[in-house]
């Protein structure tokens, strides 16, 4: 067998499907940070990330045939995963605190936000470019459903726009990123 | 069911975990026949997950609480079938070794249910001898590098061990090599105190077993270089020796090879 730090993504994922604990440790390694990061940039809590971060680990070990090589990247898959647990979590919690809807609708700066937050420079200047050919409010909608968790109606809600408004800018904005970002040659969240 | 026209229009909302249900319950259904959008949600999510690629550094501990929930019944509870018994399935030594299966292979579904049933012998109702579960956690060269680099707890949890009244200290000595590996046994989990085990080629392993009467059981494998080592045993039938082989890398339901080392366990 090959070093594990040599080996393929989708190489550790069959190695998991054998009870190679060393193979997940080889993803943690990889992948543990970007997990971590995005659950905490969602959810605003070091404690409920790390607690979102071990579900998808684990979830990872008990369940390496979920993911498929041919869909995409591991790390797409894992930040995939991590992201709907993370949005389901910080409904939940929304609805018990019942955080302000007013705060959201007064970052003013959601273009901005949204280019610092990619970790990789040189994909971040991509994304960048990308967001760039989407209008304000395409970003506005984008930021406020991904990065703050809230539902398609809710940011509908939070804008005093129809949903169907809002559907749209999604729909039309995320086609533009994509356009962009494969024209740059980016598929994904790669390592 | 929703058309083909509504799901387009909310594919992108949903690869941003931005639909609900029932909505999203309908999305779901025409995505499961609907080849095209489900293509095109791979493409949103792609773009989804770019964006959602902030990285930074995660807690140093963080490695240490899903290694431990890796064995957590509550895995075993959705699947409602004990996952680790394959490894401690007892398998009498005579099994011939056209018959050996390695012990962590999956089936094609890799399920839990798979993973159970993955250990197949000729006559296996007939080779269950004793009671015993075993779960080992085991972490080779990379995890014990891992281990290093996040500063875990791993020694304080043998000290700890050895510092707890009642526990017994295993010691497995070989033919020639002397002392070879000392574990220390309390309240049922066994843990790695020291070890002299060189590494081996990656095409080997050392597996380490229970010897309950003559007939060796597989605990489970050490890896190629055992740095750490946890696992336990709980049963009615309690092992009276352990033994450590060497064995191909995917292990053996018995052993291959002459017993490297051996300690009898004594209360």
């Amino acid at each position: 067998m090959e070093q594990l730090d040599e080996a393929s993504d989708a190489q550790l994922v069959t190695l998991i499907g054998r009870f190679h604990e060393a193979a997940l440790a080889e993803v943690y390694r990889r992948h543990g940070g970007a997990v971590f990061g995005l659950a905490r940039k969602i959810l605003q809590n070091t404690h409920e990330a790390d607690d979102v971060a071990q579900d998808v680990f684990v979830r990872l070990w008990n369940h390496p045939d979920r993911f498929d090589p041919l869909r995409g990247s591991l790390r797409s898959y894992l930040l995939n995963d991590t992201h709907g647990r993370a949005v389901d979590l910080v409904r939940s919690l929304n609805a018990r605190r019942a955080r302000e809807v007013k705060d959201a609708q007064r970052s003013p700066v959601v273009a901005y936000d949204l280019q610092h937050q990619v970790w990789d420079l040189a994909v971040a200047e991509e994304v960048g470019r990308a967001l760039t050919t989407l209008t304000a409010e395409e970003r506005e909608a984008i930021e406020l459903a991904y990065f703050q968790g809230h539902s398609y109606v809710k940011v509908a809600e939070i804008l005093a726009q129809p949903e169907g408004t809002i559907k749209s800018r999604i729909r039309t904005g995320m086609r533009k990123m994509r356009t962009s970002l494969v024209e740059a040659g980016i598929q994904g969240a790669d390592q | 069911m929703m058309t083909h026209d509504e799901a387009q229009e909310l594919l992108a909302a949903y690869a941003l975990h931005a639909v609900e249900n029932p909505e999203r319950r309908d999305l779901e259904e025409h995505l499961a026949e609907c080849p095209r959008c489900a293509s095109e949600l791979d493409g949103l999510r792609d773009v989804a997950t770019t964006l959602g690629n902030v990285g930074g550094a995660a807690p140093a501990d963080l490695w240490n609480r899903i290694a431990e929930r890796l064995y957590d019944n509550e895995e075993l509870d959705e699947v409602d079938v004990p996952p680790i018994r394959a490894l401690a399935r007892p398998v009498a030594p005579a099994v011939p070794a056209a018959a050996v299966t390695p012990l962590f292979e999956r089936g094609a579904a890799s399920s839990r249910r798979t993973k159970y049933v993955a250990v197949t012998f000729a006559a296996a109702a007939a080779l269950l001898i004793g009671v015993l579960s075993v779960n080992l956690v085991r972490a080779n060269s990379r995890v014990a590098q891992l281990n290093s680099a996040l500063s875990l707890a791993g020694h304080s949890v043998v000290d700890a061990a050895l510092e707890t009244p009642g526990h017994v200290n295993v010691t497995l000595n070989g033919a020639h090599s002397g002392d070879v590996a000392t574990f220390v046994l309390v309240n049922g989990a066994g843990y790695l105190v020291s070890s002299n085990m060189t590494a081996l080629a990656p095409d080997k392993t050392y597996q380490l077993w229970a010897i309950t009467k003559g007939t060796p059981i597989s605990i489970g494998l050490m890896g190629a270089h055992p740095s750490t080592v946890y696992f336990s045993i709980a049963g009615a039938a309690g092992p009276g020796e352990l033994a450590i082989t060497v064995e191909p890398a995917g292990g053996s339901v018995a052993p291959t090879s002459p017993v490297l080392a051996a300690g009898r366990i004594s209360a």
